[in-house]
């Protein structure tokens, strides 16, 4: 009898570890300082806890070669500009994953020396300087917002300053690196990051992996981290008028996921942006914002098909459009997103989180029911 | 192991080749300003600061703000002059600008490196008399730190705070050094240093330093023809506001070169127009000016001819127009020569056929052509020989007059511009503008003409002997650097491209490819974009035989055109010019190999057989792709596609182009003499197997080309096939046997559908009835051939 009990226990205890554990919702956040639309910080918590999203990827830095001075260097991001704080909402803040965005153009051209020792080295430096002037906000924002009447009571203890900086920096559990490596650049991006995983001992290092790399991992390599996240979008045909859909197109999804045998444990990421191809006959001329440019301009034609014909020549951003110009309006088509979303999900069944690239407050709201939808596939 | 890699990188190489080939028909991704094809050099208003605001696609041109160092220099001079001749002016710029803080400051206190101190500026700061001007460079070298830190980009934003520390103890060593020191000279650098701390402090919060920058500016207005005056105005400047700001930071741009870019940034239009609007000063209305088209990539002339108005001899006037016939060159030129938006189809406007592409290219180059116009105008309108930029002026209307096409103008102007022995800049312009007119006004198929471009080419190589660098790689690689000089470094190459347009507007395709491939320049045609970044560093194509060499003669030449190839190849009293374009010729078996496809192309495949066997029978074996492409058996059976005829093709010994045309010859010889009707179908459908099989859905398909698109069939493919439907028709129409009809039928009913999918009327997954399936159904539905289509072929249910 003590034996049946005992295997009813273990078949329990299996049963419990065969449990799935729920999805992680997230967001990628991948805003300079500058173009934070500075929402107020309630609007935030109320879609974080609407929406029930658990996990935010907070783009700290972009990293690119500088050709003159022969070195990496950080360019955009958190901090960058001039005279500009480092600051996040609060609902973001806490508990974030830092992402560094690295050139492919580094390992091109990086020495053996910057990759395996400098880089690393200084990415952890700006990387924690970075999370310090967000933990000392976070800290401030604790404070400040706590009301008049709890700090009055009498067994209230005002929080040190250090303890919560110590929280913040302890919610950070895992830092991810960001690269669209190639094959050439294999070896030297791996090198790094193994260097950079060795300066991290307590944290998961995640690192992003396009589709490209997955499908053909045996020879683009797998990263030597613990975990990835597959970013099932911008397929790389956005050079071409003839490509559907260059942000997302299930159909050439599908086409590359096509084994289930990639090393490290993958979650999720689906494109939530928007932009304009920009085309002179068949030739791609850039991507024109759509801060710069809406559909309703009156210098815009709509010619059917998201097609936008110019009327007459422009200047956007210091670029110089000609009359008969063609703008294609590439957006999510919400169906395309749930079903692409629900391909991933049978697909990669071992994925934990489903992550949105990236939070805009606009198209948030224009997409929140696809959104909510989707998290709720999960 | 490394012939397997280099074998697969080959393979990969072509793989790409294939990609592109389709995918360049969308049109590929270039670099900013690769799509530019420029020849009017901006250099010639003037190198220095301007240079960041050149014309270009990029938001700056360049990111060094005085690429030319002239306000270095400017400081240098100022110390040479109170060093005197014992110190090099080189040896003051290295300690200045080359050596940093750090480094100074360790070098000082040890004797280890014999460098430093052999230098004369050293030297002479380590004179005992000289001893407040060597204290005056430590306090210097300090404050740099406090402003640049160790140049780390890493560290930006980051140590604000504790710099702070060291630019109080700046502000208070050069309050002291003021104070201790006689010289004027050094005075003033001390009171530069004192503002330019308080600056940064006052920039970090502490502002009560507004007052005194006040007074420490007032101090430097004694010289205002010091570099450090020019400086000063922007650090100061920068703190003021209103228009106070506005003029000071714009005189500081007006006086400096490296803080050209930094004032430019500093200044909003909002303010700009203010400061219009309030001063009657002629030089603030012309500055604003300038500021506000200074990066603008639209038309500038009117507000060029309002600075004109306000001051004839703005010093920027030279730029600004120089940047107006950059953009004229670039929307004139750039399609023509380079040809990316020409060819063009019509995919976007099938909703609006009067729309298309070329309706608006020409409604933009009529709107261009009126612009060009204007501007020449106005050129000739204010030069006059008196005029400060009258030689500027003169080779700028020479240009416009050739961008125009009025090549015997651009010459009559020309020879009136004297030639530029000591200005380089100007006498390479004055060279170019003499090429283009003289290449489009005289034959240059002439020997004399030749001699005369080669000499030219010779004197445009003494000039600049950056054009000496062959494939400066600059395009070709997406990651190499932008270099500013860039686009001047490729002007021989740009005016090799336009003479090989001048030779085959002539018709002489052989020159014309040979100056193609010289100019190395990146055109619509063939372009090896790395398309996607997965590949940017797979191509990597080192063998000897590379379809680059032939692209040029694969797109507009002939067999003539090969045999006159081959010929000039193996002449051998070349004339100069001919030696020159000749450093690009490819292995004569290429040039045999394109010229046997060219005949094939045209359907005459024995003498293309002849070619063939003219060859060295194991360049296919050993060369490109041909082994991997290539099949190493016979192509007169279709296999799978004809279910009803699973006959298979015999096996070669080895890969050649010669054993497989012997296939097709000995089927054209056979069915010639064959007169019973039945077989001579049979071999009828036999050859237009073959003609199927060498298009691009067929096994052979390099017989025909260099390159496949799994996605699109080529022009090339088309015209054969339409070979092959011929054949199959006769085979139809001469056969008496049943079977053999029904099996023209069913492949004419497929090619039928690969001609509709062509022309886009439908697409190949579509089920289609043809007059030949219709045919088929009716008349031979009992045969065995019928049978078999229906039961393995879908397009036949």
């Amino acid at each position: 009898m003590k034996k049946h009990w005992l295997y009813f226990c273990l078949l329990l205890l299996l049963l419990q570890a065969c449990k799935k554990v729920p999805y992680q919702h997230g967001f990628y956040y991948w805003k300079n300082n500058t173009d934070q639309n500075y929402i107020a910080n309630n609007v935030y918590d109320t879609i974080v806890n609407r929406m029930n999203i658990s996990k935010f990827y907070v783009r700290y830095l972009d990293v690119d070669w500088n050709e003159y001075l022969k070195i990496p260097v950080p360019s955009s991001g958190l901090g960058m500009g001039e005279d500009i704080g480092i600051n996040l909402p609060s609902a973001i803040s806490f508990g974030h994953t830092p992402v560094v965005f690295i050139t492919n153009a580094v390992f091109k051209n990086i020495n053996d020396r910057w990759c395996e020792d400098f880089l690393p080295l200084k990415l952890k430096t700006r990387i924690e300087f970075i999370q310090n002037e967000l933990a000392k906000n976070f800290a401030y924002k604790i404070y400040e917002n706590t009301p008049d009447s709890i700090k009055r009571e009498q067994h209230y203890v005002n929080p040190k300053e250090d303890s919560l900086i110590e929280a913040f920096n302890a919610s950070i559990k895992e830092i991810q690196i960001d690269c669209d490596w190639t094959e050439g650049t294999k070896d030297k991006y791996f090198k790094f990051l193994n260097a950079f995983r060795r300066m991290y001992p307590n944290k998961i290092l995640s690192t992003t992996i396009r589709l490209y790399p997955f499908k053909y991992y045996k020879k683009m390599g797998v990263p030597p981290v613990d975990k990835g996240v597959l970013m099932c979008y911008n397929l790389g045909g956005i050079y071409s008028d003839k490509t559907q859909n260059s942000i997302l197109d299930l159909n050439e999804v599908k086409k590359y996921i096509s084994h289930d045998d990639y090393k490290i444990p993958l979650d999720i990421a689906l494109p939530l942006f928007s932009w304009f191809r920009w085309f002179r006959g068949h030739e791609f001329k850039g991507i024109i914002y759509k801060n710069n440019l809406n559909e309703n301009d009156p210098n815009l034609s709509n010619i059917g098909n998201k097609r936008y014909r110019l009327l007459n020549d422009l200047t956007i951003d210091n670029h110089f459009l000609r009359e008969g110009d063609i703008l294609i309006d590439e957006q999510i088509e919400q169906k395309e997103l749930i079903e692409s979303a629900d391909f991933l999900k049978k697909k990669l069944p071992e994925s934990k989180k489903i992550i949105f690239f990236h939070w805009d407050d606009k198209l948030l709201k224009e997409n929140d029911q696809t959104i909510k939808e989707i998290f709720d596939m999960f | 192991m490394i012939r397997r890699l280099r074998k697969y990188l080959i393979c990969f190489s072509l793989i790409l080749l294939i990609v592109l080939k389709s995918t360049i028909a969308c049109g590929p991704f270039l670099r900013l300003d690769e799509d530019r094809f420029s020849l009017f050099n901006p250099n010639l208003a003037g190198k220095g600061g301007l240079e960041i605001f050149y014309y270009s696609e990029r938001l700056f041109n360049s990111v060094l703000p005085d690429p030319t160092q002239k306000d270095y220099r400017r400081n240098c001079q100022e110390w040479k002059a109170i060093c005197g001749s014992v110190v090099k002016e080189e040896d003051i710029f290295s300690i200045q600008y080359e050596m940093n803080g750090n480094e100074f400051a360790v070098n000082l206190s040890s004797d280890s490196s014999e460098e430093f101190h052999n230098n004369s500026f050293v030297k002479w700061l380590l004179r005992p008399k000289n001893r407040d001007y060597l204290n005056y460079i430590i306090c210097a070298k300090k404050a740099e730190f406090t402003q640049f830190g160790n140049l780390d980009p890493w560290e930006d934003g980051m140590y604000n705070k504790n710099y702070d520390t060291l630019l109080f103890q700046s502000v208070n060593e050069s309050r002291d050094g003021y104070q201790s020191v006689q010289s004027e000279f050094l005075k003033r650098r001390y009171t530069f240093q004192e503002l330019k701390s308080q600056y940064y402090l006052w920039k970090h919060g502490y502002t009560y330093y507004s007052d005194s920058l006040l007074g420490l500016y007032d101090r430097l207005k004694y010289d205002t023809s010091s570099i450090i005056y020019d400086w000063s105005q922007l650090y100061y400047g920068l703190s003021q506001t209103g228009n106070e700001r506005t003029k000071l930071i714009l005189a500081s741009f007006d006086h400096s070169e490296s803080k050209k870019l930094i004032c430019y940034q500093s200044l909003d239009k909002e303010e700009l127009t203010d400061l219009e609007n309030s001063t009657h000063s002629a030089y603030y209305k012309a500055l604003c000016k300038v500021f506000q088209i200074i990066n603008n990539p639209n038309k500038s002339l009117l507000q060029i001819k309002e600075i004109y108005s306000l001051e004839h001899e703005n010093k920027y006037l030279p730029f600004l127009i120089s940047s107006e016939i950059n953009k004229v060159e670039n929307w004139l030129w750039s399609p023509k020569y380079l040809g990316f938006n020409s060819k063009a189809d019509d995919d976007y406007y099938r909703n609006d056929e009067k729309h298309t592409i070329q309706y608006y290219a020409k409604i933009n180059y009529w709107k261009d052509r009126k612009y060009l116009d204007s501007v020449r105008s106005f050129l000739y309108k204010i030069n006059t020989p008196d005029y400060s930029f009258h030689n500027f002026l003169n080779l700028s209307i020479a240009h416009l007059e050739n961008v125009d096409g009025h090549y015997d103008k651009a010459m009559e102007l020309i020879r009136e511009v004297p030639h530029f022995t000591d200005n380089k800049i100007f006498e390479q312009q004055r060279i170019v503008e003499e090429m283009i007119a003289y290449a489009n006004v005289y034959n240059v198929n002439s020997a004399d003409c030749q001699q005369w471009l080669m000499f030219k080419i010779g004197e445009l190589e003494k000039i600049n002997p950056r054009f000496l660098i062959n494939n400066i790689p600059s395009y070709q690689n997406y990651y190499y650097p932008d270099e500013i000089t860039e686009e001047q470094d490729d002007d021989l190459s740009e005016l090799l491209l336009m003479l090989s347009r001048r030779f085959q507007a002539l018709g002489n395709t052989m020159m014309a490819g040979l100056l193609y491939n010289k100019a190395n320049l990146t055109t619509d045609m063939h372009s090896f974009i790395s398309y996607s970044h997965y590949y940017d560093d797979k191509i990597q194509n080192d063998s000897e035989v590379r379809y680059m060499q032939i692209a040029y003669f694969d797109e507009h030449g002939t067999a003539s055109t090969m045999d006159s190839l081959l010929s000039f190849k193996s002449k051998s009293n070349k004339s100069p010019f001919e030696k020159y374009i000749s450093t690009k010729l490819a292995k004569t078996d290429l040039y045999k190999d394109l010229k046997g496809t060219l005949l094939i192309r045209e359907g005459m495949y024995h003498d293309a057989l002849k070619v063939f066997k003219d060859m060295n029978p194991d360049y296919w074996e050993k060369n490109y792709e041909y082994a991997s492409f290539l099949p190493q058996h016979g192509i007169e059976y279709l296999r799978t596609l004809t279910p009803w005829d699973s006959t298979k093709n015999k096996q070669f010994k080895n890969v050649s182009k010669v054993l497989l045309l012997e296939e097709l010859c000995f089927l054209i010889d056979k069915e010639k003499s064959e007169i019973d009707p039945n077989k001579k179908a049979t071999l009828l459908q036999k050859i237009a197997n073959y003609q199927y099989n060498i298009t691009d859905y067929g096994v052979g398909w390099m017989m025909l080309q260099y390159g496949n698109s799994n996605n699109d069939f080529s022009p090339l493919s088309l015209n054969t096939l339409m070979k092959a439907v011929g054949n199959y028709q006769n085979a139809y129409l001469i056969a008496h046997d049943p079977e053999i009809k029904a099996q023209s039928l069913a492949m004419l009913h497929y090619c039928n559908k690969i001609i509709g999918n062509y022309y886009e009327k439908y697409t190949m997954d579509e089920h289609i009835n043809s007059k030949y399936l219709n045919e088929l159904r009716i008349r031979y539905k009992n045969t065995n051939t019928y049978r078999l289509a229906e039961t393995h072929c879908p397009d036949f249910k």
